[in-house]
């Protein structure tokens, strides 16, 4: 044996899974001081290593980091509260101009689909079916259920902590204006329209893309809302 | 459940009695390693809040199935690192342990105590982190390669010479008793 091989033996002493010496370990510490030094220094340190004292953590520093994790607790739910309110009003805000924008998109013609089919006329072609649009009335009311609950808590929020919140008269604003009340009584129309049936469609279409981006943001603005939101309890009396 | 995914669970909530009890749980081992690791006590409590803070910011990402301390013990390995790095641009900070050895030793052990303390300080930082994951917070070779993202092999060689490292040290200053020698 030599000195790495006799090293290899240490190595394996102080990973916890050397067999003890064999001949020819012990004959080569009996000839080499320096690995039977080593030997020695190895045997010391396994025993003083589960001894080694570690470094008792300064008094105060539980406080102190509980003080900070909750102190930046509190100013990430703040911010985040305000971010989904801005959201939910800018979502609201730009419903209308949605709508409008998609309005004043061009009808697709008919005709480019004929040049499509004469160029390439084999293997017939599967041409995409037009993507369903969900009708207006389910996704407004869905939009209006949602802002409800999410105006409704940041009311009682603000009632807690006694701070009036003109941002959720704000929000609520515009869905209580929505006809939906009087949409319950409209009648299908039995007679044509003529040319204005395309346009009447592409309108609701549009309003109702319009709502349902609208109802999605919002819905889900509530939910990460009512998530972080500490579990409802009773308001404490103040003390004087 | 398990009581840790329990615990978890509070903090998620804003529970601060929670918060607290994990810190206290937890915060001897962090202390130690960051202690052990960047040889300096204040700066050792500054990591250490730091590293609670990231535990507390990436709670949701824990992995309820594994247990707890191996994933902060992780976050503090990485934080001590990242203030090694930044240290080693700034000038000279005094050694903590220059703070601590005062006066005559008072037996045997403690001498040893205070060399394995001193030849661990002298160690590169990669060696020295392997040595303290492996002999004081029992690692396995294959987790402190996953952790600092280096080849078991490299890992096996960081130990080999840190340990050979530090039994020439002890064995320079006589800190090995060969009338006493056994080969077991």
């Amino acid at each position: 044996m030599n000195c790495p091989e006799c090293a290899d033996f240490l190595q394996r002493l102080l990973d916890g899974d050397a067999a003890p010496p064999d001949a020819a370990v012990q004959a080569h510490l009996a000839a080499c001081p320096v690995c039977r030094q080593r030997h020695a220094a190895a045997q010391r340190l396994l025993r003083a290593l589960p001894c080694l004292p570690a470094a008792a953590p300064p008094p105060g520093l539980t406080g102190r980091i509980v003080a900070r994790v909750l102190l930046e607790r509190r100013a990430r739910l703040t911010w985040r509260r305000r971010g989904l309110a801005i959201a939910a009003a800018a979502a609201l805000l730009l419903a209308p101009f949605l709508g409008l924008h998609w309005l004043r998109q061009p009808e697709p013609s008919r005709g480019g689909v004929v040049v499509v089919e004469k160029v390439a006329p084999t293997p017939p072609r599967h041409v995409a079916p037009e993507p369903k649009v969900e009708p207006l009335r389910p996704q407004l009311e869905e939009t209006r259920v949602a802002v409800e609950g999410l105006t409704g808590r940041l009311n009682q929020l603000s009632k807690e902590s006694l701070q009036p919140d003109r941002l959720v008269q704000t929000v609520s604003l515009p869905l209580e204006m929505t006809p939906l009340d009087s949409m319950t009584h409209l009648e299908p129309l039995n007679q044509p329209l003529g040319a204005a049936t395309p346009g009447v469609h592409h309108a609701g279409q549009g309003m109702a893309l319009g709502a349902r981006s609208v109802s999605r943001t919002t819905q889900r603005a509530l939910t990460y809302f009512m998530r972080d939101l500490p579990p409802l309890s009773a308001p404490k009396k103040r003390s004087l | 459940v398990s009581d840790e995914a329990l615990l978890v669970a509070r903090c998620l909530e804003g529970d601060s009695q929670a918060i607290r009890s994990l810190v206290e749980r937890f915060q001897a081992d962090v202390f130690a390693l960051c202690t052990r690791l960047l040889q300096h006590r204040h700066d050792a409590e500054d990591v250490c809040q730091e590293v609670f803070l990231r535990v507390f910011r990436s709670l949701r990402r824990w992995d309820g199935v594994r247990p707890l301390k191996p994933w902060i013990i992780g976050i503090a390995v990485n934080r001590c690192r990242t203030w090694l790095g930044q240290r080693g641009r700034r000038p000279e900070l005094v050694d903590y342990l220059q703070e601590t050895a005062a006066g005559p030793p008072a037996d045997d052990s403690d001498e040893l105590v205070r060399e394995i303390r001193a030849s661990l300080a002298a160690l590169r930082p990669e060696y020295r982190l392997v040595f303290v994951l492996f002999h004081e917070q029992g690692q396995p070779y294959e987790a402190i390669a996953a952790q600092l993202e280096r080849p078991v092999g490299t890992i096996k060689t960081w130990l080999h010479r840190a340990r050979l490292e530090v039994l020439d040290r002890l064995r320079q200053r006589g800190m090995i008793s060969e009338v006493g020698h056994e080969l077991s």
